[in-house]
């Protein structure tokens, strides 16, 4: 018998924020980008939602439904820290932990009993201590497996734990309506399942095999465990591939060329800086553009030798931005991924390279002056471009 | 040092020029040339335009064009007629033919043109062939010193142009962002070849020669070329069909023939009255060469059985005998010289309706009989709107498409770009939202975009027929449907003298058609169309006179039909009103709805029903006796200012045209003058004057004359004759004929209030459109959303068979589409067959079946029961869901009124049923209310305010947002809702409207509806 916890912080971007400024508790808040007008609800707060705030709306509509709204950015880098102060705390009671999304973490807790005690306290233990340490507000499922520990934590509507009785599982989700199911979303089969008079998960589990190939296809054994409550995926800890990637938000949304020319230029630069403090250079790139609209574009590129020099990355870069930004809708942000690190220029050295000793020479120098300063402290021109000014 | 321009773009450059010809003939005016060629990219586009602009600048037009194809490039300039054929024959070919190789057709259509160019490819070979004529195009900032060069080596002469497209320099901002809007590009990603340069501008012959101090004779040379030119172009003679070949008089015999044979048959016998006004009309059609035109058109009406003529044409006797149209001119006092007389220089304009399913056929014929050589469409030269501008100009700074849509949504599409900025600074839509972050700045370039060609499109019915060569005239293109289309719109297809014949689409011909054929399948009755008299009916004309004419052509929307409501007084039955003709009274009420003359209306309608009145002066006496002293018509225009100022017919009729065009400031201001100059020689005084000449202006924006408007009235009255006698296949014809004034559902609302029993969609029993018969309507297979084109097809076909028996039947029959079966049982379609709890059960089976066809497997003889066994048996929808659906597959509710499912909620609030709100005339109430339609119009001060149709359960009513209320509440009216509406009721001869107060919402209060 396991023992899994799902952990999930509401509204995590919002519950972040509330924890760094506390005046914002209580109220109803959203975290949305910058940029007034256009900008686009990315969290809500249960106040909120209960003036009619939903997550992708539009800013200047929420402002609408609810006048006392108050706004913060997102702020990535906040969501990251928190993260891996959970983690921190979460190390203390199980090596086995898996990320879902950002808020969501599952835990095993299996053959830890005689340490920890009964799941239940256990998770109730780590919700206080996170809610402690952290101020954050975790709902917690406890069940047999990440399936049924998801939908628990999902009938928690206030910080607490909500444990499933071993062996009790499927009647526990029958009631439950089919769109609480992962892999059913409301849109495309819950509809057809509305139509089909299928409302809740437990006529998905008594109906015959044959009848349930009839709707979900190939998919029908698993969706018919599922209702039966039945998960047998382990708790794996994620798998990541060694990269070096960084992401910036623009000022302000900008299709101008020579903006996002000189806001890649400065992530390059990070990147760079990076690699050459690991001592390490890359062979493929990905650049992902996000657009204001929500829409983004994704282009790799591989390099023929193993570089962590400012101008070649760049140079490589730029061409992934042109490929890539083909739309006219202005961008949000953009996010540059070193992959396949290697010792850099390993394989012979070209004869006629002439100039890049002076080229290493100035990295050197740029490298030890931000070293000390920090990266702002000198930039390349190219990173300094603004939007033209003759724009009306 | 002189110099003329030889290469400028205008905004008739597509996507390229920004500046107006007449913008451009003025700054030429200024730097003082005398010449001016305009040289637009690939086209023609603006040349009739040009021309009257140069006149009135004063400047010698020259005519070009600019031809780019592929990597080659040539600036050409009509040097004669013959130049100017071989011009447009050129264009026409590089937008028809696949494979255009520019110099190769230069060396066909060479002759009569000037060749300027700085492309070897272009140059080098026509050199061979001959000097004469061919010029090296040197232009500052365009590789200048190159084509010095290639001049020298061809040996050719040298001619300075500024390729100019610029007026200042700061204009390149605005031709970046039409570049960048064109290419669908951005500001930053434009490159250079792909936008002219920041020195392509409007020079003056000092500064052009500052350029070319090493080559004076470049300079000179452009006026060796402007004075090789033709510059007293005359567009002015009127190009006429040619009639099967026949030459001027014999056509004119063959008319004179089928006009007296037409008027037998349309009198019996010709008395000393039509023929004094047959021969009158013939003679004067004999001495303009009219003939043959009118045997074009009476050949294309003669197509369908069922046209309207209509426009001014209809005053003329010759055409109705012709069958062109359908109103008797000599019965209803129409005035022929509103069509025809001696002084009209251009060309009579005849504009038929056919039903709008047949007008393409009819295009087919014409284009067969007289070939594309001949014939080609009108174009309509799409520019840009206020909302376009906007939209792409946001487009081009990178606006998300949603943000784009709230700001845009807001804006009519009627208005213009600069209409556009200054309502978003003032009208209440904007008001409590003001547009921040780059919104100012769209607004400020997009309101520079307002006159700039984009591409052309098809005109809707313009038909263009020459008698020899429609490629001499003007460049043709192809348009998306394939027709050959001209580069001119109608306006300036016109000024070139090309007449237009207007073969238009019209729904309500349709309607007749389809319900008449309806009545003669249900009924047995056939109805002769020619003989038919509809004002015979008593039903048909109490109908007209109560203002039910919901569905009738052209008089069904709410301003008309309250207008007749007050007219005869639906409450108290009028002797006055009653004694009134009926049909010239229609012909007022329609006339006489037009934007500018609200206050006109509520006199009229009192002086009809009995108040005293005299006309503005005796003068005046016989023009507007027929309409009760008051102009309605807008021939009375040309017939006030002749008898009050003593203009001849000719000025008459050309400040009538002044008054209904759009831009008419300045002329409009000489006719003033003459007016009140000629009034006051007749001793008329100046306060009469002033009150005529408001009357006159009230007919801008648009207008009708008595010839249109009684050719329209006799389709309305059909359309009521039908509708009192036949009403159920009348509604259905006009729901199935879509493009109504209103809404699907406001016509079945209106069919449930006359009695008629709305049934729903039903696999055996609907057709695709909709069919009415005894007291029902059947919703028709068309309304269902989503059902795909084939499967409708293919389920009508198989129908057609035998019905069918059961859903398994129709799977197995037809089988179709998953999407199709789905949306037809979420539709009830199957609700008679298997009973309307069953829809879920019929859902799996559809689920089986689809499945077992997608793996292979046979359906057996057996297969299906086992199936069938197997499949769940789920319980039924509830209430709401079936509602829901019924909603999702048709778009509205049939099975009953949304109204109906608030019933206890209405009770509740005490809300008047709007059939009883005259007795509460002068009262506050509440009513609740569906929305129907609604109007938007400015007050006299400029504020706008909306006039909304409502219905509830019982009836159908009008209310009025002033200013007050419509700034409040104007972003609620957002339709399908229902709203509870206060107010007080206003009644005016016996017609009550809700002046509304206060407005809600039925469904947000507690206790959200019965149904839930």
């Amino acid at each position: 018998m396991r023992d899994v916890i799902h952990f999930h912080i509401p509204d995590f971007p919002v519950s972040v924020a509330r924890v760094a400024d506390p005046a914002l508790r209580g109220r109803p808040l959203v975290v949305a980008p910058q940029g007034a007008g256009r900008a686009l609800v990315q969290a809500a707060s249960r106040e909120a939602r209960a003036e009619g705030v939903t997550v992708g709306m539009a800013l200047e509509r929420a402002r609408r439904f609810c006048p006392q709204l108050r706004v913060t950015l997102p702020e990535p880098h906040l969501l990251a820290r928190a993260t891996s102060a959970l983690l921190d705390v979460f190390a203390h009671y199980s090596p086995l932990w898996e990320p879902e999304r950002p808020g969501r973490l599952f835990l095993d807790l299996t053959g830890s009993g005689r340490l920890l005690g009964p799941g239940r306290d256990a998770a109730a233990r780590l919700e206080r201590e996170i809610a402690a340490r952290l101020s954050l507000p975790g709902l917690v499922g406890v069940a047999e497996n990440k399936l049924v520990a998801r939908i628990a934590a999902g009938c928690v509507d206030r910080p607490g734990v909500c444990d499933v009785l071993r062996g009790s599982e499927e009647r526990f989700i029958a009631p439950l309506p089919v769109a609480t199911l992962p892999g059913i979303g409301e849109a495309k089969s819950g509809e057809l399942l509305a139509e089909l008079s299928l409302r809740n998960i437990g006529e998905l589990a008594t109906l015959d095999a044959s009848a349930l190939r009839l709707v979900f296809g190939a998919a029908a054994p698993l969706v018919q465990q599922r209702a039966r409550g039945i998960d047998p995926t382990p708790v794996r800890p994620p798998q990541r591939l060694p990269e070096v990637a960084e992401e910036a938000f623009l000022e302000r949304a900008e299709n101008d060329t020579a903006v996002l020319a000189g806001a890649l230029c400065r992530l390059t630069e990070r990147c760079g800086f990076r690699l050459r403090e690991k001592g390490q250079g890359t062979r493929h790139l990905l650049l992902t553009v996000h657009h204001l609209d929500g829409v983004s574009a994704r282009r790799t590129s591989r390099l023929v030798e193993c570089v962590n020099d400012d101008r070649a990355l760049f140079e490589a870069a730029a061409m992934l931005l042109r490929r890539a930004c083909v739309r006219r809708v202005r961008v949000r942000s953009l996010r540059l991924a070193c992959r396949e690190l290697d010792a850099p220029r390993s394989g012979q050295l070209d004869l006629f390279a002439a100039p890049r000793q002076r080229d290493a020479t100035l990295q050197q120098a740029l490298d030890h002056l931000r070293g000390r300063h920090g990266m702002d402290v000198i930039q390349r021109g190219a990173a300094l471009a603004r939007r033209p000014s003759e724009a009306f | 040092m002189s110099f003329t321009h030889l290469h400028i773009h205008s905004a008739f450059s597509p996507g390229w020029g920004i500046h107006s010809p007449e913008a451009l003939c003025a700054a030429a005016k200024a730097m003082g040339n005398t010449h001016l060629a305009l040289t637009d990219r690939n086209g023609l586009y603006g040349i009739p335009h040009f021309l009257s602009c140069a006149r009135e600048a004063g400047v010698r037009p020259i005519i070009g064009a600019e031809a780019l194809s592929g990597a080659n490039r040539a600036v050409l300039l009509a040097r004669d007629e013959d130049g100017y054929a071989n011009l447009c024959r050129l264009l026409s070919e590089l937008h028809c033919r696949g494979g255009f190789q520019l110099t190769e057709a230069l060396r066909t259509y060479r002759r009569g043109l000037i060749i300027l160019s700085d492309d070897a490819a272009v140059l080098t070979p026509l050199a061979r062939d001959e000097r004469n004529d061919l010029f090296v195009e040197l232009s500052p900032g365009h590789n200048l010193h190159a084509a010095l060069a290639l001049a020298r080596r061809l040996r050719l002469p040298p001619a300075a142009t500024s390729r100019a497209v610029l007026l200042k320099t700061e204009d390149h901002l605005q031709h970046r962002v039409l570049r960048a809007i064109h290419l669908n590009s951005t500001l930053s990603r434009l490159e250079a070849q792909q936008i002219c340069g920041e020195e392509d501008l409007l020079r003056s012959a000092p500064q052009m020669a500052s350029f070319f101090p090493h080559c004076p004779e470049a300079l000179e040379n452009t006026q060796r070329i402007a004075a090789l030119c033709t510059c007293d172009w005359d567009f002015s003679r009127i190009i006429f069909p040619a009639f099967r070949g026949l030459n001027r008089d014999e056509a004119f015999a063959e008319l004179d023939r089928r006009a007296r044979l037409g008027a037998r048959r349309r009198f019996g016998a010709i008395d000393a009255r039509i023929e004094a006004r047959l021969s009158k009309e013939l003679a004067l059609i004999r001495s303009k060469g009219f003939a043959d035109y009118f045997l074009v058109v009476e050949e294309l009406a003669a197509r369908s059985p069922r046209t309207c003529g209509r426009g001014s044409a209809a005053a003329s006797l010759v055409a109705y005998c012709l069958g062109i149209t359908h109103v008797d001119p000599l019965r209803h006092n129409l005035f022929f010289e509103r069509f025809l007389n001696e002084g009209r220089l251009d060309p009579p304009d005849i504009d038929i309706d056919f039903p709008w399913d047949e007008r393409d056929a009819v295009l087919d014929f014409a284009f067969a009989r007289y070939g594309a050589q001949r014939a080609a469409m009108v174009a309509n030269q799409v520019g840009f709107k206020g909302r376009a501008s906007l939209r792409e100009v946001a487009k081009v700074l990178g606006i998300p498409a949603a943000e784009i849509k709230q700001v845009t949504e807001r804006i009519s599409g009627y208005w213009k770009a600069d209409q556009t900025a200054s309502a978003i600074e003032s009208h209440p839509l904007f008001a409590g939202a003001p547009l921040e972050g780059d919104w100012p700045q769209i607004i400020a370039i997009a309101r520079k975009l307002t006159g700039q060609l984009r591409h052309l499109s098809l005109h809707c019915g313009g038909l263009v027929i020459v008698p020899d060569e429609i490629r001499r005239y003007v460049p043709v293109e192809v348009s998306a449907k394939g027709l050959p289309m001209i580069q001119w719109e109608k306006d300036q297809a016109e000024a070139a003298g090309l007449v237009k014949i207007d073969i238009l689409g019209n729904r309500s011909l349709a309607v007749i058609r389809d319900a008449l054929a309806a009545v003669a399948l249900n009924r047995g009755r056939e109805i002769d169309y020619a003989a038919w008299r509809p004002l015979d009916d008593a039903r048909a004309c109490a109908l007209l006179r109560a203002g039910r004419t919901m569905g009738c052509f052209y008089i069904e929307s709410p301003a008309t039909r309250q207008l007749l409501c007050r007219m005869w007084g639906e409450q108290e039955p009028d002797s006055q009103a009653r004694s009134c003709d009926l049909f010239e009274h229609l012909v007022m009420a329609s006339s006489i709805i037009r934007p500018a003359a609200n206050r006109f209306i509520r006199e009229f309608v009192a002086r009809m029903r009995g108040a005293p009145w005299r006309s503005l002066h005796p003068l005046l006496d016989e023009v507007l006796a027929e309409t009760y002293g008051l102009a309605v018509y807008q021939e009375q225009i040309t017939q006030m200012a002749m008898a009050l100022a003593g203009f001849t017919p000719f000025e008459g009729d050309q400040l009538r045209k002044v008054i209904s065009k759009k831009h008419k400031e300045k002329k409009l201001a000489d006719y003033r003058r003459m007016f009140f100059a000629g009034g006051a020689g007749k001793g008329v005084p100046e306060q009469i004057l002033e009150q005529c000449w408001s009357q006159i202006l009230s007919f801008a924006g648009y207008s009708f004359c008595k010839p249109h408007s009684a050719s329209y009235a006799l389709v309305s009255c059909k359309s009521a004759w039908l509708k009192a006698n036949y009403p159920a296949e009348f509604m259905a014809a006009v729901i199935s004929n879509q493009g109504g004034y209103y809404t699907p559902f406001a016509y079945l609302s209106e069919c449930r209030r006359m009695g008629l029993k709305v049934l729903p969609p039903e696999i055996n029993a609907s057709a695709a459109c909709y069919t009415g018969a005894g007291n029902g309507v059947r919703v028709g297979l068309m309304q269902i959303r989503e059902l795909s084109r084939q499967g409708l097809v293919r389920l009508l076909r198989e129908r057609e068979r035998a019905p069918f028996a059961s859903f398994g039947d129709f799977l197995r029959r037809v089988d179709p589409e998953a999407a199709d079966a789905r949306q037809l049982v979420k539709a009830g379609c199957f609700d008679t067959l298997e009973g309307k709890k069953c829809r879920p059960r019929l859902l799996w089976e559809l689920l089986a079946h689809t499945r077992r066809f997608a793996t292979g497997e046979s359906g057996q003889l057996f297969a299906a029961e086992r199936e069938d066994a197997l499949l769940p048996k789920p319980p039924p929808y509830d209430e709401a869901t079936v509602l829901r659906q019924e909603l999702a597959t048709l778009g509205f509710l049939v099975s009953c009124h949304p109204l109906a499912l608030w019933r206890r909620r209405i009770a509740a609030l005490g809300a008047v049923p709007a059939e009883r709100l005259g007795a509460w005339t002068g009262r506050y109430i509440t009513l609740v209310g569906w929305w129907v339609t609604g109007k938007t119009v400015p007050t006299r001060l400029g504020e706008p305010m909306e006039f909304v149709s409502f219905e509830d359960t019982s009836a159908i009513f009008e209310a009025t947002f002033f200013p007050r209320a419509y700034a409040r509440f104007c972003r609620m009216l957002s339709r399908r809702r229902p709203y509870v509406l206060k107010g007080k009721v206003e009644s005016e001869f016996g017609v009550p409207t809700l002046t509304v107060e206060w407005v809600g919402f039925l469904d947000v209060q507690e206790g959200s509806g019965d149904a839930g």
